[in-house]
């Protein structure tokens, strides 16, 4: 009887943490680089959603500065392709197996890419909730796989920078095959 | 013409560029332009033109419903804004990007006229349009209620 107690309280104390598993805010160091979580902050709009807001996960000094200055203005240019097809899903392919796929479920990250003026991914931030089981080395290995999969076509040359490419990645979309790019 | 597709509120008119390439969300925004000028009291000519007040509403309205469908549907593209807040502010319209805002609740409306100004501000193109303050996205919602889209 006090075994099975004791193995209940146990289990109890894992799927709790399991449950409500925060991400940390602040550095993480994998092999290769450090990465940088912190909350979304704008200076005028603040989120109202119960539980928190994003949280941005970017590789250290790797955004260029010209994104960080409130005063830029983008080069208005529009996506016209991409010179592989589905390049997101080959991406999320090569980085997550079809289990891992499955133990995400329906979380959704989103991934803002930083593009040359070739329309080549320079950097990557990504924008996490709270509650995010998805590790740092996982992204750290997504970063890589996108910036050598995803280069998109653009309607003119850029003169100057390009606001970031944002896509929602839905991993139940990845598993089933149903993701559009 | 410069752009890839084109409304004209003077006629009613939809104008592609060269229509075997126009990307179909282009022609969406410029069908959701038509819906605006439709439930738009007076049409959407006296806000269009270069010096009107509330050619920014106009603009932004699609771009925002535009971005939010995207989002909802796990595509993307290249947002009205592109600072993270604005994308936290989709997140917090939509639950996650789960759901159609079905009107102007207290999430839509706290940032609606904070990223109006972001967009001017990054958007040249955009960067003479003025905001009308009274001017609300009407025909964002006019759409969301009228789909099937889950709200």
């Amino acid at each position: 009887m006090k075994i099975i107690k004791i193995i209940n309280v146990v289990f109890a104390i894992v799927l709790t943490s399991t449950c409500f598993a925060q991400v940390k805010v602040g550095e993480i160091k994998t092999k290769k680089s450090t990465y940088v979580y912190e909350p979304v902050e704008h200076g005028t709009y603040k989120s109202v959603r119960p539980g928190g807001g994003l949280i941005s996960v970017v590789k250290k000094n790797s955004i260029p500065q010209i994104y960080s200055n409130s005063n830029t203005k983008f080069t208005p240019v529009e996506v016209t392709g991409y010179t592989m097809d589905k390049p997101l899903t080959k991406s999320i392919a090569e980085v997550f197996s079809k289990e891992r796929l499955k133990t995400l479920g329906s979380e959704k990250i989103i991934v803002n890419m930083y593009l040359d003026s070739s329309g080549k991914v320079i950097s990557v931030r990504y924008l996490l909730y709270p509650t995010s089981k998805v590790v740092t080395t996982e992204l750290e290995s997504l970063e890589d796989a996108i910036k050598k999969n995803v280069q998109v076509k653009l309607s003119t040359v850029p003169n100057g920078a390009i606001a970031p490419l944002t896509s929602v990645v839905r991993f139940d979309k990845f598993y089933s095959n149903k993701s559009p790019w | 013409m410069t752009a890839e597709a084109s409304y004209d509120a003077s006629n009613g008119n939809i104008t592609l560029k060269n229509p075997d390439q126009t990307a179909s969300s282009a022609l969406a925004e410029e069908l959701m332009h038509a819906m605006q000028d439709f439930l738009t009291p007076g049409g959407i000519a006296q806000y269009v033109t270069s010096n009107a007040t509330g050619r920014a509403n106009i603009e932004f309205e699609t771009k925002v419903l535009r971005d939010i469908n995207a989002m909802i549907n796990g595509q993307g593209g290249i947002l009205a804004c592109p600072s993270s807040g604005y994308t936290q502010w989709l997140a917090d319209m939509t639950n996650g990007f789960n759901t159609f805002p079905p009107s102007y609740f207290p999430n839509v409306s706290s940032g609606y006229f904070i990223f109006i100004d972001e967009f001017i501000q990054t958007n040249p193109g955009y960067s003479s349009a003025s905001v009308n303050t009274s001017l609300q996205p009407s025909m964002m919602f006019s759409i969301i209620n009228s789909s099937n889209c889950p709200q």
